[in-house]
């Protein structure tokens, strides 16, 4: 039997997951920021309640060019982002962070079904190629890594300065 | 002039023909990329939210729910090896799947897959125990095709037993011929606790129960079958009175001498007196240059896909051999011609930059098949070919 433990997610709460909301539950001020770019709303649902127990604030959109003004706007630490959605799809969306000055270096990790976009995701720019369908462990571990990379190289930014 | 346009008619209905196929070949491709795709979505929201209940982020967990939230995972787990397989097997059919064969060590494949049928073992309260020892003889294969061979066999195995029973998988040498041999054993409750005598001559006699894998079986076996299939190997079923029963195949072991001599007798199987193979001979002048290196990644993908065979000799130095039945030869023509640097570079032996290309000559397979062996081995130092 497993530790009794306090959910962290008490009842479904999709108003919560509407595009551009954030958690409320934000754990004090330097949680780390993570943007959910997925069409997907219950995969969204459930990455976010994931990343929420593990102590990230989270923002999500349902698609690229959402996805790309909601990074430009609210600056997140990372991004979560599928590959195939509708109107603008990952790899554009992504194409266009890496032009943008703001948010090239936000570390973006892209997720997909399908294998034959792995290549194409890590040449445009992606941190962490993940397929779905994902052991939660493995994108809290891309995450943390790449999380940890940026922080590095901020790191080494201010030493040089 | 009647034979002029009766040829012309004919290479207009040949051009149509092909065209349909192409367009078929693309339809398929599509509806099982489409398909696949959205059962894996589906798929990430079932493992996500069995995961976040089994983590007790939704409220305590019982004993019992979280057996039950293992079985629901274990079972996502199997939709989703189906959903490759039914993905590769399109892939198969449209000449988009192909196998990158190289030498390896069947321990280092097994090692990536064992945790995953202990874990299927465990939610069916089977053992699996395995023995795959360290010096076996090197064998040549796709390793990402034969770990796909070995969930989808052991997969099988452990369904099909019958508690309380026990799943074994071994390999082994094969002492008379150029092989390993890997098998799943299945030890039902009245079966001896010792396992069969793998004496590969036993396989043949009476006793034994012998069958081809092929038809009328789960995708599962569809699926492996098909795969070993593309790895010059083959699926059997074995039924020993008194013993369990065992899936094996056999793997060529990394010698080029097996590995010609499978290709050939499966490419007479299938196309009869008609086969033939030409040899070709290719060689990077500076195999660490990176369009080099792309050039032959093409080449590599193009061949393989094909169902050619591609031995890699040393380092920058491949043997292709193609099968001049199929499009073989004439793809690696096509490959050729889209790839030259410059149009007066299209005779050949001349090839891309950076890259040699000799063509050693092409063999009916008319003549017995170690005839035709033979016959290739005069022209290349076989004890040389170190693959």
């Amino acid at each position: 039997m497993k530790p009794t433990t306090s959910p962290v997610w008490e009842k479904p709460s999709r108003a919560l997951l509407a595009p551009g909301s954030t958690s409320d539950r934000m754990p004090g001020g330097n949680a780390k920021r993570v943007l959910i770019i997925e069409d997907d709303r219950d995969i969204v649902m459930g990455m976010t309640i994931r990343l929420r127990s593990r102590g990230y604030e989270t923002l999500n959109a349902c698609d690229g060019g959402r996805g790309v003004d909601s990074a430009v706007q609210n600056h997140p630490d990372a991004i979560v982002m599928d590959v195939r959605m509708p109107r603008m799809d990952g790899l554009q969306a992504l194409s266009q962070l890496q032009s943008l000055v703001a948010t090239r270096a936000i570390p973006v990790i892209m997720l997909s079904a399908s294998l034959a976009d792995r290549q194409s995701a890590l040449d445009a720019g992606a941190r962490f190629f993940i397929r779905k369908p994902y052991q939660n462990d493995i994108l809290v571990a891309a995450l943390e890594s790449a999380l940890n990379d940026s922080r590095e190289r901020e790191n080494g930014r201010s030493l040089n300065a | 002039m009647i034979e002029t346009l009766q040829a012309v008619d004919k290479k207009a209905k040949f051009q149509s023909v092909r065209r349909r196929k192409a367009r078929e070949r693309r339809t398929i491709s599509r509806v099982a990329d489409d398909t696949t795709h959205d059962c894996r979505g589906a798929l990430t929201v079932v493992r996500e939210y069995v995961s976040l209940l089994k983590d007790g982020l939704c409220g305590d967990v019982s004993e019992q729910q979280q057996h039950i939230l293992d079985v629901i995972d274990g079972c996502s787990d199997e939709l989703n090896h189906m959903v490759d397989n039914l993905h590769d097997l399109s892939r198969l059919a449209t000449g988009r799947l192909s196998s990158r064969m190289e030498t390896c060590r069947m321990q280092d494949i097994v090692e990536p897959v064992r945790p995953a049928l202990e874990k299927k073992a465990f939610l069916r309260g089977l053992a699996l125990t395995t023995d795959i020892r360290s010096d076996l003889s090197e064998v040549y294969c796709d390793p990402a095709h034969i770990s796909r061979v070995l969930l989808n066999l052991g997969t099988h195995a452990l369904k099909s037993c019958v508690q309380p029973s026990r799943v074994h998988l071994w390999a082994m040498d094969d002492q008379n011929l150029e092989q390993v041999v890997v098998g799943f054993s299945c030890y039902g409750p009245n079966d001896p606790d010792d396992e069969p005598p793998f004496d590969f001559a036993r396989f043949d006699q009476p006793s034994a129960t012998i069958r081809a894998v092929a038809r009328a079986f789960p995708s599962r076996l569809t699926m492996a079958e098909k795969l070993l299939h593309q790895n010059l190997s083959r699926l059997r079923e074995y039924t020993f009175q008194g013993f369990g029963t065992t899936l094996l195949f056999d793997i060529p072991k990394a010698t080029a001498d097996e590995i010609l001599l499978r290709y050939l007798t499966r490419l007479k199987h299938f196309q009869g007196n008609r086969a033939a193979v030409t040899v070709i001979r290719v060689a990077a002048t500076a195999p660490d240059c990176p369009e080099t290196r792309a050039l032959i990644e093409k080449l590599c993908t193009s061949v393989f896909q094909k169902g050619n065979l591609l031995l890699h000799i040393d380092e920058g130095e491949w043997l292709l051999i193609l099968s001049n039945g199929t499009r073989g030869l004439a793809d690696f023509m096509s490959w050729r011609e889209a790839n030259l640097c410059d149009e007066s570079q299209k005779e050949l032996p001349r090839a891309p930059r950076g890259i040699n290309i000799v063509v050693e000559g092409t063999w009916s397979a008319d003549a017995a098949t170690s005839d035709v062996l033979s016959e290739i081995k005069t022209r290349f130092t076989f004890s040389e070919i170190q693959l």
